[in-house]
């Protein structure tokens, strides 16, 4: 893995060597005799690796030709519609819900115009995502039913279909929130960092005291709905709730549909960000929980583990972007006065401002941000060969703190491509195309 | 450029759709050419089929048209060519051991005792004599090669349906049974159908010979300029041409000669004998035409001597375009062009176009027609009843314009006021100058010349309708009047070609007795005996009266209604016309004078 050069990555696995192609993000079972020769051109450099694989046919197709985006169409917005919460976790990237400043509740109008400006020139056909976030929204339920509602009006107007989100806590939801969501199919993501004490450590009511009990209680109703409307649960790690696998396997038995990690990398006052060390254990925990996917999924059984899924379906769509998500492509973060930011961690960020919603997105700002943030252009990702499974890291986490994590993601990239290969073999089921 | 030689298994996705496959490049795949079974432009597909059984290889016997008679049954089917158990690699162990699983596991039983039998005495059986498939059997059902008739016996199928039969035969085994037909002998073979293309590299399998897929092609230029079956190539040369006229020879303008013997001969353009003396007139059915025409060898080395056609015409070395007409002198006035067209060209075309139906209605129909005696009768007056009712449906067309020109120039404040006209003309036109009155005759030779020289070009029609034409170049006029007079006086023309051309087909009975069999001795009846007919043509007359008045004055969904039920009342009075005719009653549309 040490000194892997640019264009491609080999690994090793229980069905022989295998190489990925970067370019198109390729996965080929080679003979070991071409493994051979490909680890003799890595070691000679990067132009005698091009002209193995030219050699070998794999550059006779380019899958890479635009390594940037130009006056991409805006497709999902979430809207800040509560700049305040209820509860005190102290990595939170809205500081307390109010991202630095005074505590708002998006106005009726703000929100209007932000669901009208989402539809705004999609055509028949085309989907648009609508998402709310915070701070915490159920502080502002009248909002989010409203906005919902008028999206759906539009949405049958126009013959363009949207999708619904909504990041919570969890502590204020209510039995006709679980009507609500599951009529309009939203994706409901709560907020859990771990089991009991765990989570309570970090996730406190702005009292002090834990909101494990209230959470779990509250949310009952929604996991019993889940159809059309899913519920996830998303653990933000830090230093402090390391435990992985146990945390899985208990959300898993409660019954969501999906349990996913998010390391906290970035922090407004640095409390509670992984560091060097935590990034090795973290890693090992993810592999472990990877392990354990293995061995259900194999067995027939289920484990939503929702970072493995997710590798899995891009390793074999053989997904490569040059971008890690679509902030400030296709995707904006409202504040609760109508800002458009590059995402909802950029709220009221001016290193992620980029337009308002009346006014719309300024495309003087969006195509500098675009040209800038491409992966091809960061260092040290040009010459990393995940960069294009990866897309160069979270923009707020780069921007604030930069990139700590490179070997994690490498790690736990490695690892999914030996594990995609595994499944293949032993469930090729699991993978329609 | 392909893939290297090492052995690659794309894993994901765009691996896979990044992987070239080693092989033929796509052109030549029989998927990618222009191949059908008829023959085709880039392969036939039907001789894929000639080895459908590997080891054999069979010639499909068939009649020249699915429509001649089976004249030779014995022929007639899949025929056994030879037997090609060595040259045959489908049939060799590397093959088989080289198909996938589970092919192999259904090919192998059936390979080897296969090659065994034909390299043995069954392949020294069929080796003798002349063998055609009998029966041919998969999935537990078998198909009979023969075909039972009516009275119980069997025949041979002809081999295009034979082969449509093999074509439709599944990937998978296959048992055929072979019958000697000149002696007695039946052999029964356990096969499979070929795989006609290696299932990974998508190459045709290496039993077909090269040029082999494309020995039967479309020659487009060569043999079936001549004789493709589906006239694809043959549509784009003539079948029947007027022959060249010399310099000097009078011409009618468009450059037929006047001289009517002449103009109405029309010659096989593919005539073997090129001297102009003795070209025979053209028979009317293919095959028989077929006897004097050039062969293949003669059209591949004499296609020099074929004619260049312009205008239907063969010409020779030299063409002399015909003259230009004399530009037609415009009307004086408004006025007068306004009188001509309501009291001279509007009653001549609604008198004309009762004459032509009245004769339409004297010629028999197809099943009065049929018979012995004279055998292409029924086909005869198919065409010319065809013919006629279309030159008189074009009277009616140019009555229509007559009228709309005339509510047109009312509209457009032209001239003071219209009325539709529907009136008849006591006389016709027989030529320049001359007059002969109105009559309801049958289409006997007499009367035919008589349409023919209304009709006749520079005559009196379309020399009229010429003036009216060049009047309206002026600006003054609404530009499409003029378009409509050029029509009429173009479709002068074309009534002139038909009425000769039925003409021509009716020569043949010159001279027969009883005179004009093709006739119903049909006389003008009475108003009474005609009576619901007359009905009828008043109720089209009405109708029409009214439909043009309404379309003058702009109310244009009451006109089409009207126009519409005079439409309807026009078909009804052709049936009852034809009622009357086959009972020998003429319509008297007017009184006999």
């Amino acid at each position: 893995m040490i000194g892997s050069p640019a264009d491609l990555h080999r690994f090793e696995t229980d069905f022989g060597p295998h190489v990925l192609i970067v370019d198109g993000s390729r996965v080929y079972a080679i003979d070991p005799a071409l493994g051979h020769e490909i680890d003799g051109a890595a070691s000679a450099g990067r132009e005698a690796v091009r002209a193995l694989l030219s050699s070998q046919g794999f550059a006779d197709t380019v899958f890479m030709r635009e390594t940037e985006l130009r006056d991409p169409p805006l497709r999902s917005l979430s809207l800040a519609v509560a700049q305040k919460c209820n509860l005190g976790c102290q990595y939170c990237y809205a500081q307390g819900g109010g991202f630095g400043g005074p505590e708002k509740a998006m106005p009726w109008a703000v929100a209007e115009a932000s669901v009208r400006r989402l539809f705004g020139q999609a055509r028949p056909g085309e989907r648009v995502n609508l998402a709310f976030l915070g701070g915490e929204p159920l502080t502002n339920r009248p909002v989010v039913r409203r906005a919902t509602e008028l999206a759906v009006r539009i949405a049958a107007e126009r013959g363009v279909p949207v999708g619904f989100a909504i990041t919570t806590n969890g502590t204020l939801l209510r039995p006709d929130d679980a009507e609500f969501f599951a009529g309009h199919a939203f994706a409901v993501t709560v907020s859990l960092d771990g089991v009991g004490e765990v989570h309570d450590r970090l996730r406190p009511f702005k009292s002090g005291r834990g909101s494990y009990g209230t959470v779990i209680e509250r949310i009952k109703p929604l996991l019993e709905r889940q159809g059309a409307m899913q519920v996830s649960a998303r653990v933000t790690v830090t230093p402090r709730n390391l435990g992985l696998r146990d945390t899985l396997d208990r959300f898993v038995e409660l019954g969501f549909e999906s349990v996913g990690f998010s390391p906290m990398l970035s922090s407004p006052a640095g409390s509670a960000q992984l560091d060097e060390p935590d990034l090795d254990v973290l890693l090992a925990e993810m592999i472990a929980c990877g392990r354990e996917f293995e061995r259900r999924v194999v067995a027939g059984q289920r484990y939503p583990f929702a970072n493995m899924r997710s590798a899995m379906q891009e390793i074999h769509r053989g997904t490569h972007r040059p971008y890690p998500c679509g902030a400030g492509a296709g995707y904006f973060g409202v504040s609760a006065d109508g800002g458009l930011f590059a995402c909802h961690r950029f709220v009221d960020d001016p290193a992620g401002a980029m337009g308002h919603v009346e006014t719309g997105v300024d495309r003087d700002v969006q195509r500098r941000w675009l040209a800038e943030r491409a992966v091809d252009r960061q260092e040290p990702c040009r010459s990393c060969w995940a960069r294009y499974l990866c897309g160069g890291g979270c923009h707020h986490e780069v921007i604030h703190r930069g990139r700590p994590a490179c070997d994690l993601i490498r790690g736990w990239l490695h690892y999914c491509l030996q594990a995609y290969v595994n499944l293949q073999e032993r469930c090729p089921e699991l993978f329609t195309s | 450029m392909a893939m290297g030689s090492r052995k690659l298994l794309p894993r994901n996705l765009t691996a896979r759709a990044a992987y070239r496959v080693a092989g033929n490049p796509d052109i030549t795949r029989p998927e990618d050419s222009v191949g059908n079974c008829y023959p085709g432009l880039d392969t036939d597909l039907r001789n894929l089929d000639r080895r459908f059984f590997p080891g054999l290889v069979f010639e499909f016997v068939a009649r020249r048209d699915t429509d001649a008679p089976y004249t030779e049954p014995h022929r007639y089917g899949a025929w056994l060519s030879y037997i090609d158990n060595w040259g045959d690699p489908d049939l060799q162990p590397e093959y088989v051991r080289g198909l996938d699983e589970p092919d192999r596991k259904w090919v192998a039983p059936l390979a080897g005792p296969l090659l065994d039998a034909l390299k043995g005495t069954v392949g020294e059986t069929l080796s003798v004599g002349i063998w055609y498939i009998d029966w041919i059997e998969q999935h537990g059902k078998r198909i009979s090669m023969n075909e039972r008739l009516p009275d119980g016996s069997t025949r041979p199928l002809d081999g295009l349906f034979v082969w449509r039969l093999v074509r439709g035969i599944e990937r998978g085994p296959v048992t055929i049974g072979l019958g000697r037909r000149d002696g007695d002998g039946q052999v029964v073979l356990n096969g499979w159908r070929r795989f006609f293309t290696d299932p990974h590299t998508g190459v045709i399998s290496a039993a077909y010979q090269p040029g082999e897929i494309m020995q039967s092609l479309c020659s487009p230029w060569q043999h079936d300029f001549r004789d493709c079956t589906c006239h694809y190539w043959a549509s784009n040369r003539p079948d029947v041409v007027h022959g060249e006229i010399d310099p000097g020879v009078p011409r009618l303008p468009g450059g037929r000669a006047v001289d009517a013997e002449r103009a109405e001969t029309l010659l096989d353009w593919m005539r073997a004998e090129r001297s102009q003396p003795m070209a025979g007139a053209t028979t009317n059915e293919m095959p028989l035409n077929r006897l004097d025409q050039m062969d293949y060898f003669q059209i591949n080395r004499a296609w020099q001597e074929l004619n260049v056609v312009i205008q239907n015409t063969e010409i020779g070395e030299v063409f002399f375009p015909p003259a230009a007409e004399a530009a037609a002198r415009p009307f004086g006035s408004v006025e007068e062009l306004a009188t001509e067209l309501r009291d001279v060209l509007a009653p001549l075309e609604m008198t004309l176009a009762l004459e032509y139906i009245y004769a339409r209605f004297s010629l028999r129909s197809p099943e009065e027609a049929a018979g012995p005696g004279w055998p292409t009768m029924s086909d005869d007056v198919i065409f010319a009843r065809h013919y006629l009712m279309l030159t008189a449906a074009s009277e009616m067309q140019h009555l229509r314009w007559v009228n709309e020109i005339l509510w047109r120039l009312f509209d457009a404040k032209l001239v003071p006021d219209y009325r539709p006209v529907l009136v008849l003309s006591p006389t016709v036109p027989t030529g320049p100058g001359t007059r002969r009155p109105r009559a309801l005759r049958r289409l006997e030779p007499a009367t035919l010349d008589d349409f023919i020289a209304v009709e006749r070009p520079s005559g009196t029609i379309d020399g009229a309708y010429a003036r009216v034409a060049a009047t309206f170049a002026s600006d003054v006029y609404p530009q499409h009047l003029k378009d409509l007079a050029s029509r009429i006086a173009n479709d002068g023309m074309e009534h002139y070609s038909r009425l000769r051309d039925i003409r021509r087909v009716l020569q043949l009975y010159t001279g027969a007795t009883p005179p004009h069999p093709y006739l119903r001795p049909v006389e003008p009846g009475t108003p009474e005996q005609a009576a619901s007919a007359l009905a009828r043509y008043a109720e089209v007359v009405r109708n029409l009266t009214a439909g043009y008045a309404d379309m003058a004055h702009g109310a244009f969904d009451a006109g089409g209604r009207s126009i519409a039920a005079a439409r309807a009342a026009m078909n009804a009075l052709l049936d009852e016309g034809e009622r009357l005719a086959a009972a020998g009653i003429g319509i008297p549309f007017w009184p006999a004078s």
